[in-house]
């Protein structure tokens, strides 16, 4: 069924001195094609670690894969070489940042650095790869774009250069966007441009999309299947409705009861307690026990798997483990 | 509903503009950013208003002419009737605290919470040793943290731990009015809530007077009593709560109000799209600042800044489509 | 560009006229310059005639007003102590130390820069220390002491190399050692500093995610970001130059302007002090021009401020 990327058991670990902190602990996943995945979670979580393991961009000075695959066009992303990147990362595989700003050069043109993710895949002469920018910023909506192709990043206002790197991941029309926190830096009438304008090229080029987010909204929008991680997994997964109509793992649960809402009026909000925790590996106990309103014995003695629930959502709880659900199938 | 609350703090006409000076050997004025344009508003004993807009809409001096922390270049600010500035007396300077954005960088990482808390009272105040320890006691239960806290440094704690000691050392002096400059918007969801909650736990407690500015809705509508929209500089529209959501006037709210992604997926609806960029503070637009994304400008917009009225009773608007200049 | 060329072409006279202005006022007070061309035991009466001959007599702003005359007619006057024009002195020796300061410049970056690059690429490792070590050994020892290490090595010890003088190219070696080896380890070390900095920014990421080879990310993407601090202290480097190539010139007696002005300055030949510090500051404030039009090339946002 049109799979893209098929992501098994990924674990990234870091190193900080003597301790060794599970950013990423064991994640599974698929992407089909003109699909958009969110994977949704606060700081700390390995949402943006999961990212930068796809399209091999980690800290190499502490941060390592430790196990896992990640299967494009039946090839292990995690066994190819440098030179094998090259080609795969902006041509294949591309990647929108949180903060366009430090995400351009600042000493270089953004025609210039929509021209590069061109010129590196392809050879083209200067005239033709400057037509091709001109359409790209057509594309990604930036007015007068043989003029503004000669700005530099600090001329352009956030809004724009945000379009302006999505107008570089899409250079090559690539078959996968990673878009991490792509709005997080932006003005709220901006983010509502910006996330319009990814909608649309998705739909357009149909291509796989996984969007990175902390904010429930944005992946309600935007997505088609939605992950929740905390601690270094995954501890809930499905299809946006679903989750957002009947989310099953308590801290989804609380997530979603604590975000204020516009519809309605509470006069207080339902509020996890405690902070998002330090973990070192090896955790053999549920990540969430520790703030969690149902947890039980079991849930430190081991570690629960994602249990599936109906029409394959998922979730990384004990509590799903109801006799009436019979067994549970792990399929990681 | 305001007439018999008690007025705290009065704005009046406030202007704000910085030089912005060109040239290297003989610097000459070629400019002025107008942060804050002609801003008329009170903020009444008790309430929370809350002051929602986007970057460069002027919140952030607007917070710091409040504080005194920097001079109106015109207009004046009121404490209980008393002008705020360089000179403001020393009850104003006790009885106003901010609270601030970054729970990371604005705590002293070389302090111990004890000495943090205990600052504010060692400049402001001549308590002996023991009052001030007892009200640091106090003021440490009011936010929950635990006494043990106290010998301990910042970076011990975790971002939503951090924002409540920046809480607490506002509140040791027992102030009157708290500006709160998007004190939750670095934290983390789950975080997020609990802080909401423990503002307005200590506002009925302590009974605290808000200015609570951010940039993100659903947080202001959740804890403000009266919520005032700017953009460039100016007021855009200001009502009670009820009000100004269940009966938008003006068209920049509306469209902020649009923008904002809801975290229900039935709910995905048409969004009235604003067009174009925020237009720089450098360079505002002739007439409503507004006026370049307005889906509803006409040409009276673009030649005169509508002036703030009251449409409705409590319900202040800026937009000529209540003036009665526009054709409907 | 040409507004900002032409302002800053308009700074450069300013300054050089003011150093000027203050070598002229300093020399008139550090004394009578006859005491040293005439015997100790000449007479009051000769002295006071060399003193017309020469218009040290007449008041200091009349000196001044002339020799400002004389400078904006290129006559830069002669020397006290060889008699002839200060001009034909100067053009004697300048090939020898501009050879010098040139050569030492260009090697200084073209070593200083990778050194710096490639020890902030493989930070941590060996090379890096080893480095590191270098360059602080190097920047702490004077050019004058590593010059007498140097001739007692190479000229003394293995008598591979002339001791001093100045004539062929062999003449050159160490006083460019003497004179570079310092400004390598600077330049190495900035260049490290400020690439750490850089290596840790987003773009170079982003570059990476649009698959720009790590060459490229390095070379193109980060280099050029990298030196922009660099160029700044390169243009420091220019005085500290000038400044060492006299004392590394007197230390192998190589015959050049640095070793010139020195022996003006002990004989209070004032013609040739003053022009030997107005080439100073011109070379210096030019450079810095050059420096300045620089920065605009290596950082947009100066050059195009929003």
């Amino acid at each position: 069924m049109n799979m893209l990327l098929s992501v098994r058991n990924l674990k990234t670990y870091y190193r900080s001195g003597s301790s060794v902190v599970p950013a990423v602990d064991g994640v599974s996943f698929h992407l089909r094609k003109g699909e958009v995945l969110g994977i949704v979670g606060e700081s700390g979580c390995g949402k943006s670690t999961v990212a930068r393991s796809l399209i091999n961009l980690l800290d190499k000075s502490n941060a390592r894969i430790e196990g896992g695959e990640v299967l494009f066009h039946g090839e292990d992303l995690m066994k190819q070489s440098r030179k094998a990147w090259s080609r795969i990362r902006g041509k294949k595989i591309s990647m929108i940042f949180q903060n366009p700003q430090s995400a351009l050069n600042p000493v270089y043109t953004v025609g210039d650095q929509i021209a590069e993710a061109l010129t590196v895949h392809q050879k083209m002469s200067r005239k033709e790869a400057r037509d091709r920018v001109v359409e790209l910023l057509k594309l990604v909506g930036i007015p007068e774009p043989e003029s503004r192709l000669t700005n530099y990043p600090h001329e352009m206002s956030g809004g724009m250069q945000q379009r302006a790197m999505i107008a570089i991941a899409l250079a090559c029309h690539p078959e996968i966007v990673i878009a991490d926190e792509p709005t997080t830096a932006l003005d709220v009438t901006i983010q509502a441009q910006i996330l319009a304008l990814m909608d649309r090229i998705r739909a357009q080029f149909q291509m796989g999309m996984i969007l990175i987010s902390h904010n429930m909204g944005i992946v309600a929008e935007m997505c088609d299947r939605i992950m929740v991680m905390y601690g270094g997994v995954v501890v809930e997964e499905g299809e946006t409705a679903a989750i957002f109509a009947a989310p099953s793992h308590p801290y989804t649960k609380g997530l979603l009861a604590s975000i204020p809402s516009l519809d309605e009026d509470r006069d207080t909000l339902y509020a996890i307690p405690g902070s998002v925790p330090r973990l070192t590996a090896p955790v053999g106990h549920c990540r969430f026990a520790g703030r969690c309103a149902y947890a039980k014995s079991k849930c430190w003695e081991s570690e629960p798997p994602l249990i599936e629930g109906e029409n394959g959502h998922r979730s990384r709880c004990w509590l799903m483990e109801a006799p009436d659900r019979g067994h549970d199938d792990e399929r990681e | 509903m305001n007439e018999n609350k008690e007025v705290l703090a009065e704005v009046k006409n406030l202007r704000k503009s910085f030089p912005v000076n060109k040239g290297m050997l003989w610097r000459r004025r070629s400019g002025a950013v107008r942060a804050i344009n002609d801003v008329s508003f009170n903020i009444y004993k008790g309430e929370t208003l809350g002051l929602i807009g986007e970057s460069g809409c002027g919140k952030t001096t607007l917070s710091r002419i409040m504080m005194g922390l920097t001079d109106a270049t015109e207009g004046e600010v009121l404490y209980k009737g008393q002008q705020v500035g360089a000179g403001a007396p020393s009850a104003f300077r006790k009885e106003v605290q901010m609270i601030f954005q970054d729970p990371y960088s604005s705590l002293d990482p070389r302090m111990n919470i004890r000495r943090i808390i205990e600052e504010p009272m060692r400049i402001h105040t001549k308590l002996s040793a023991r009052q001030k320890l007892d009200r640091i006691l106090f003021i440490l239960e009011k936010i929950g943290l635990d006494e043990d806290a106290l010998e301990r440094f910042p970076h011990e704690f975790s971002g939503g731990q951090r924002q409540r000691i920046g809480i607490a050392r506002a509140l040791v002096l027992q102030p009157e009015l708290l500006i709160c400059d998007e004190p939750v918007s670095a934290l983390d969801m789950s975080v997020q809530a609990q802080i909401l909650n423990l503002f307005k736990q200590l506002q009925q407690e302590m009974k605290l007077t808000y200015l609570f500015i951010s940039h993100d809705m659903s947080v202001v509508k959740h804890v403000s009593d009266r919520v005032m929209v700017m953009y460039l500089g100016r007021i855009m529209e200001l009502a009670p709560k009820r009000k100004l959501f269940g009966n938008t006037l003006h068209p920049y709210t509306s469209a902020l109000m649009s923008a904002i992604p809801l975290p229900n997926p039935e709910l995905r609806r048409a969004r009235t799209l604003l067009e174009g960029d925020l237009p720089s503070p450098l360079n505002p637009p002739a007439g409503c600042p507004f006026q370049t994304r307005c889906p509803k400008a006409q040409a009276v917009c673009r030649t005169r800044m509508p002036a703030l009225q009251e449409a409705e009773k409590d319900h202040f608007v800026a937009c000529h489509l209540y003036s009665g200049e526009a054709g409907a | 560009m040409t507004r900002f060329i032409v302002k800053h072409l308009l700074k450069a006279i300013l300054t050089i006229w003011f150093i000027v202005t203050v070598v002229f006022v300093i020399t008139r007070m550090s004394g009578d310059p006859t005491d040293g061309l005439l015997p100790d035991d000449a007479s009051a009466s000769v002295r006071h005639e060399m003193r017309v001959s020469m218009g040290l007599d007449r008041p200091i702003h009349e000196q001044y007003a002339e020799y400002l005359g004389d400078v904006l007619a290129f006559d830069m006057g002669d020397s006290y102590y060889y008699l002839r024009p200060v001009n034909e002195l100067f053009a004697e020796r300048a090939g020898r130390t501009l050879t010098l300061g040139v050569a030492s410049f260009v090697i200084a970056i073209a070593i200083g820069v990778p050194l710096g690059v490639l020890a902030a690429i493989r930070r941590n490792s060996l090379a890096d220390r080893w480095m590191m070590g270098f360059s602080v050994a190097a920047d702490a020892i004077p050019g004058f002491v590593l010059g007498i290490l140097l001739i007692f090595l190479f000229s003394l010890g293995l008598r591979m190399l002339p001791s001093g003088g100045s004539g062929t190219a062999a003449h050159y070696v160490m006083p460019l050692i003497a004179l570079t080896l310092g400004s390598v380890a600077n330049i190495a070390r900035l260049t490290r500093s400020s690439m750490l900095d850089v290596l840790r920014q987003d773009y170079l990421d982003s570059a990476r995610a649009r698959g720009v080879r790590e060459t490229a990310v390095i070379f193109k993407h980060a280099l050029r970001n990298a030196l922009i601090p660099v160029v700044t202290i390169i243009g420091l480097h220019i005085g500290a130059l000038i400044g060492g190539s006299v004392v590394v010139e007197t230390v192998f007696s190589f015959s050049g302007l640095g070793s010139l002005i020195v022996s003006a300055a002990q004989q209070r030949d004032f013609p040739v002090i003053q022009y030997g510090t107005m080439l100073i500051a011109i070379a210096v404030t030019f450079t810095n021009l050059l420096v300045d039009l620089s920065y605009g090339w290596f950082d947009p946002r100066i050059r195009k401020p929003h």
